[in-house]
């Protein structure tokens, strides 16, 4: 190997390596769930974001839907109003959102199947099945927005950095 | 609409590697004086009008809606002496919004009296503290920005492994 491609290698290796004694399962799920709250936020004010993490409004719902939604309004979640596209009906979906203990990564998920729906309406789907649905309907949210992406690179960078510090050992 | 960047010497000992570090501490400084609602020189930014704050749902302010606006602050240019910090300067959104709050303008052609909240920037006193966090020695200087690039690539590995594909 060059010796370039020698150092990129040790590079690779000591990344590994900090990653695994760095990012310990509380940490995995604690960064997942921040990652999970911060797509919940931005989705609750209306946005979605689109395959090159640009911020991207939510498509507007349909009339029939608004319509549907002012009929059973008090089953709607309080961070919505029957005209608001903000992938939130009875805010279940949304609320599915949470991360995965997983030592040396980042995990999300979208758990769970799903409660009866605005009228008492009784469905079959998962939490994770509607979010594809929505997704392939054009409502894309699951996901980072460039600027969150470098907010969540700076928090993860803090705690590796503190790793560091402390004298880990990442020579393996 | 002006361009929004702060030049920012610092001693001509600190070679690339060393620069690039420092600036991103400067960066993450910066960022965590602004949410803790502080300007460059440590005061409390102005308070957000009535109806800022029912929109934001908050009164807290920290310069924080998106959160789109503090990350994107980056290092721009560095050499021998100094670095560049600030924003893409084809972004003309995030340059007006930065331009707005530095000045308090938003949106306006003349400043809003006393609604001026001053981010983009570090006093002198701050800027030491973290220079001095750099050995001297120019072995040390460089273990430590090693420490911190490597940290923030290892961070940007470890983002980029985030799967976001729902499965069948």
């Amino acid at each position: 190997m060059s010796k370039n491609g020698d150092k990129i290698d040790r590079l690779r290796k000591k990344i590994d390596a900090l990653a695994q004694q760095a990012i310990t399962t509380i940490e995995s799920k604690r960064l997942g769930d921040s990652v999970t709250e911060t797509i919940r936020r931005r989705t609750r004010q209306g946005y979605g974001v689109d395959s090159a993490g640009n911020r991207t409004k939510l498509k507007a719902l349909t009339d029939e839907y608004v319509e549907t939604r002012r009929r059973y309004s008090d089953d709607l979640s309080e961070f919505t109003t029957p005209k608001k596209s903000n992938l939130t009906a009875t805010g279940q979906m949304l609320d599915a959102m949470r991360g995965v203990a997983s030592r040396g990564r980042i995990e999300v998920e979208i758990a769970g199947s799903r409660k009866p729906g605005l009228g008492g309406q009784r469905s079959k789907i998962s939490n994770s099945t509607l979010a594809r649905y929505v997704q392939e309907m054009g409502r894309q949210f699951f996901g980072l927005t460039k600027p969150e992406r470098t907010g969540l690179v700076r928090q993860v960078k803090l705690i590796f950095l503190r790793a560091l510090r402390a004298g880990l050992n990442t020579n393996k | 609409m002006a361009w929004q960047r702060v030049k920012l010497s610092i001693p001509k000992r600190f070679g690339p590697l060393e620069r690039q570090a420092i600036a991103q501490e400067v960066i993450d400084f910066i960022i965590n004086r602004t949410k803790s609602g502080k300007n460059i020189n440590g005061k409390s930014f102005p308070g957000y009008t009535k109806e800022y704050k029912v929109f934001k749902g908050s009164s807290n302010v920290d310069l924080t809606l998106s959160e789109e606006m503090l990350n994107a602050i980056s290092l721009l240019n560095h050499k021998s002496g100094e670095i560049l910090i600030g924003f893409d300067k084809s972004d003309k959104e995030l340059n007006g919004k930065a331009e707005g709050n530095q000045l308090g303008t938003y949106g306006q052609p003349t400043p809003i009296k006393g609604k001026a909240r001053p981010f983009l920037g570090i006093k002198g006193e701050d800027l030491k503290n973290i220079l001095d966090q750099f050995p001297v020695q120019k072995s040390e200087a460089r273990d430590k920005a090693t420490d911190d690039l490597t940290a923030a690539l290892a961070a940007d590995a470890l983002v980029d492994g985030i799967d976001f594909e729902l499965p069948e």
